[in-house]
């Protein structure tokens, strides 16, 4: 995303928004903000949490990393050094909730052993986003709009099913055949592209 | 749709009774497969939810950091008007009043007294702490949220995931990050000291008066504010500040304070 200085019209480098907030110009953070939500997301969604409880998670990064901004080294890859922030904060998160921290335990430590490589675990996050892109293209309408419902509007099984015309039960049913399927479409991507 | 699969999918959608998360664990401790399965479609799950979950937390974010670095707006106090039925001042009154001014002034001395000896206090009070901030005083680790006032040699813990905002009461506030660790002392005169271990924060340093300063030290670092925002970080290995009118006092032989940007006002 270009974030233009507002003076000169010019496309600002994540290390020139940098500077500006370091110098007092926090509004330039917001920049920053919008720069990294994305990629921020794609590690906070490994938490599993709700809508609300990953928006909370991903604020209290960009607020961290905020508090932290005189520790950035100017020229380093700001990314990296986000990430690094974000995945202490999911840590932390993990840590503090009991519930998820037995309920994902198996989980929680594989994707902490893929993250200890950052640029595997970037590479991966990746290859994972564009084998479901290419994944949900093929899916039949009803099943991509039981996804969209499920994940875009975050709506629970009776509100789908209503939307749907469709009782609870063989909303369920169909959501969990969808995911299968988008799992094992996914794997067949991933093999693709490692073997390309 | 196989059993893991089946038990995942329950787990994903929060219907997984304890007798199936048993078996879950299980299934997942007994075969490599089973838990490639499993991790799949917690993968799947994730990206699903960063792929379709769109929201910009930029406007919060920014709010919440406006809030940090400038404090909250004073709310409006509302004025109770109350008519008191009116009184002829009698000799009562009078005595009354003349015991309450030898108190005060009694009360005056005392405070004079007590600041030629030395005082504890640093004048500073927590405006606003996370859940898990605690103040270590002595050998007792308080527990703390706003309006806990500081003595001088309380130390302030932040842990992960929290802030914590400290107000002076010259309005000087300094808002805590996340991981960090403070100890507050008295300073001479009018000065405001703390010595921040490790960690980083965000200072509102209002114009000073005449003798009057913020001391903030860090291992290897100290700096004298006058007056300004800045942010000051302490890592093990070096010092950072962004500042202005900020002069460095001392620094240790190797070590340097280096502005981290330009000046701020």
């Amino acid at each position: 995303m270009a974030i233009k200085n507002l003076q000169t019209g010019c496309d600002l480098t994540t290390d020139e928004l940098v500077r500006l907030v370091r110098g007092g110009d926090i509004g330039h953070y917001e920049g920053i903000v919008s720069r990294y939500q994305g990629e921020i997301l794609r590690i906070v969604s490994c938490t599993l949490y709700d809508r609300s409880q990953t928006e909370d998670v991903v604020q209290q990064v960009f607020v961290n990393a905020f508090l932290h901004l005189a520790d950035f080294e100017l020229d380093r890859d700001f990314g990296a050094w986000l990430r690094t922030i974000a995945r202490n904060a999911v840590r932390e998160h993990l840590r503090n909730n009991a519930r998820y921290e037995r309920r994902l335990k198996v989980y929680a430590e594989l994707v902490s052993q893929r993250w200890e490589d950052d640029e595997r675990a970037i590479e991966f996050e990746e290859s994972v986003q564009q084998a479901l892109h290419d994944c949900m293209q093929r899916l039949p309408h009803q099943a991509a709009r039981a996804i969209r419902l499920r994940y875009q509007e975050a709506l629970d099984f009776s509100t789908m099913a209503a939307r749907m015309n469709t009782t609870a039960g063989a909303l369920r049913n169909l959501l969990s055949r969808v995911r299968v399927q988008l799992r094992e479409c996914i794997e067949r991507g991933l093999a693709r592209q490692s073997d390309s | 749709m196989n059993r893991i699969e089946e038990l995942t999918l329950k787990l994903i959608d929060e219907e997984i009774s304890d007798a199936e998360f048993a078996e879950l664990e299980r299934l997942l401790a007994d075969d490599p497969q089973a838990l490639r399965f499993h991790a799949s479609l917690l993968d799947l799950e994730a990206a699903l939810l960063a792929r379709l979950s769109r929201f910009d937390v930029a406007p919060q974010t920014m709010a919440k950091i406006r809030e940090m670095v400038r404090g909250p707006e004073p709310e409006p106090v509302r004025v109770v008007e109350r008519r008191q039925p009116q009184r002829r001042p009698s000799a009562r009154r009078f005595v009354r009043m003349a015991l309450a001014a030898s108190l005060l002034a009694l009360i005056g001395v005392g405070v004079l007294y007590h600041q030629q000896l030395g005082s504890t206090a640093v004048d500073a009070r927590v405006s606003q702490a996370d859940e898990g901030v605690m103040v270590q005083r002595g050998e007792q680790a308080l527990p703390t949220r706003a309006g806990f006032d500081l003595a001088a040699g309380d130390r302030l813990d932040v842990p992960a995931n929290a802030a914590a905002s400290v107000e002076y009461a010259d309005s000087t506030r300094l808002i805590f990050g996340p991981q960090s660790v403070a100890t507050f002392q008295t300073g001479r005169g009018l000065t405001k000291r703390f010595v921040l271990q490790t960690g980083a924060l965000v200072a509102h340093v209002p114009r000073q008066a005449d003798g009057a300063a913020l001391e903030a030290s860090t291992p290897h670092a100290q700096v004298r504010v006058l007056g300004t925002r800045f942010l000051l970080a302490a890592t093990p290995a070096d010092c950072r500040s962004s500042a202005v009118r900020c002069s460095v006092l001392r620094s240790q032989p190797g070590r340097s304070l280096k502005p981290a940007g330009p000046a701020m006002n």
